[in-house]
């Protein structure tokens, strides 16, 4: 069996917790603490590192699930919202919010442990398209510094396409540095005259 | 607005109760197509906000059935059971972008939360997709762009202004983008090239 998950439980009210306390005990899950809602959430989830959030809470305020949204920044955790009245208005805030809203009255084991992973898988599956969506967003942003610096040898030290290559990768190579940052240097540096510190 | 849902169901016994619970919490039930139904043809035909099964205990050949789908037509797409399903089954679900949940009764409030989310977790994805997809296309272009300017200014003595321009006159003279045209210089340098 694979390791616990592990969760914390900010909680609004005291009696529904507990049973979901156990819920969640009986499908596995490992509780690391109960923080009240208006309690340090925030040293607490920077200091425990749960897998997961889960909001147990009547009727969550806008402030209580924008709260939620600060910690999500600092501390990107899937978040499950468990309430048992039903504003959709509410489930709809919560997810622009990026928090998994569900409206649950029973508090079956089986249904507790499948609403978690289905949030967890899909906080997963975000985060692998988000790291993937800036890693293309800053090689473009590479590429263009290149392209930039590239075009400046060319015009202004008269050099072919493949030498102003071949000068900036050496250019990187001596100051052990990435190209984009060596082009991003020289991009600061250079002025209409040229770049002025003999690099051709 | 209502949300239109289709209901595939996979149960051994017809249950209205999903229907009922979907009409009172204000969704639209566009049709009940049993499993061994002709599924992607309704799907494709009614083009329904979201997709929930209803199963009692779901088999790889249920998501199998699922993942094709929503290959061809994507859609949010929720799946209930009433009996716990192992994990690896909930994982595979939610990779092929459906929402596996256990539940051990119907209440409109809660149907209409887990579909709510998954409608949510659907449009994120697909939002990331696109932007995802668009970088890399811009990425690819400027690459395609770079290289023609490059070109132009090597065999002809442009500066990358001129040679930038020149690309645009000709692109919008032939009614192309400017990375269409790029590619096409491209191509024909490199045929060049080899003979």
């Amino acid at each position: 069996m694979s390791v616990a998950i592990r969760l914390v439980i900010i909680d609004a009210r005291s009696e529904r917790t507990a049973r979901l306390e156990g819920a969640l005990a009986d499908a596995g899950f490992e509780v690391l603490d109960v923080v009240p809602e208006n309690g340090p959430v925030h040293r607490r989830i920077s200091e425990l590192q749960p897998d997961a959030i889960i909001i147990d809470s009547e009727s969550p305020t806008r402030d209580t699930l924008e709260g939620l949204a600060t910690v999500s920044r600092k501390f990107p955790r899937p978040i499950v919202m468990l309430s048992d009245r039903g504003g959709t208005d509410l489930v709809r805030n919560a997810a622009q919010l990026g928090i998994s809203a569900y409206v649950v009255e029973g508090m079956s084991s089986a249904l507790v442990r499948s609403l978690i992973e289905v949030s967890m898988v899909h906080f997963r599956c975000q985060r692998l398209l988000q790291a993937e969506l800036e890693q293309t967003q800053s090689a473009f942003a590479d590429r263009r510094c290149i392209d930039s610096v590239k075009c400046l040898l060319m015009e202004q030290e008269g050099m072919s396409e493949r030498l102003a290559y071949q000068t900036l990768r050496k250019l990187a190579m001596d100051r052990g540095q990435r190209l984009a940052d060596v082009a991003r240097s020289l991009l600061a540096t250079s002025t209409s005259r040229g770049f002025g510190t003999g690099i051709a | 607005m209502s949300i239109r849902v289709l209901i595939i169901d996979a149960r051994s016994e017809r249950s209205l109760r999903l229907e009922t619970a979907l009409a009172e919490s204000g969704f639209i039930v566009l049709d009940v197509v049993p499993e061994s139904g002709d599924v992607h043809r309704r799907v494709e035909e009614l083009k329904p906000d979201a997709i929930l099964i209803d199963s009692e205990s779901p088999t790889r050949d249920t998501l199998e059935g699922l993942a094709s789908i929503s290959d061809r037509f994507p859609r949010p797409i929720v799946l209930l059971s009433e009996r716990a399903q192992d994990n690896e089954l909930v994982r595979s679900a939610a990779q092929i972008g459906v929402s596996a949940y256990v539940i051990d009764g119907v209440s409109a409030p809660m149907i209409r939360s887990l579909i709510e989310v998954a409608i949510a977790h659907f449009d994120t994805r697909r939002m990331l997709y696109a932007e995802l997809e668009q970088t890399q296309r811009a990425l690819h272009e400027r690459r395609t762009i770079d290289q023609a300017k490059c070109r132009l200014m090597e065999t002809q003595g442009l500066t990358e202004h001129e040679a930038y321009h020149r690309l645009r006159r000709g692109a919008m003279a032939r009614g192309l983008k400017l990375a269409e045209l790029a590619a096409e210089m491209i191509e024909k340098a490199n045929i060049k090239g080899i003979v």
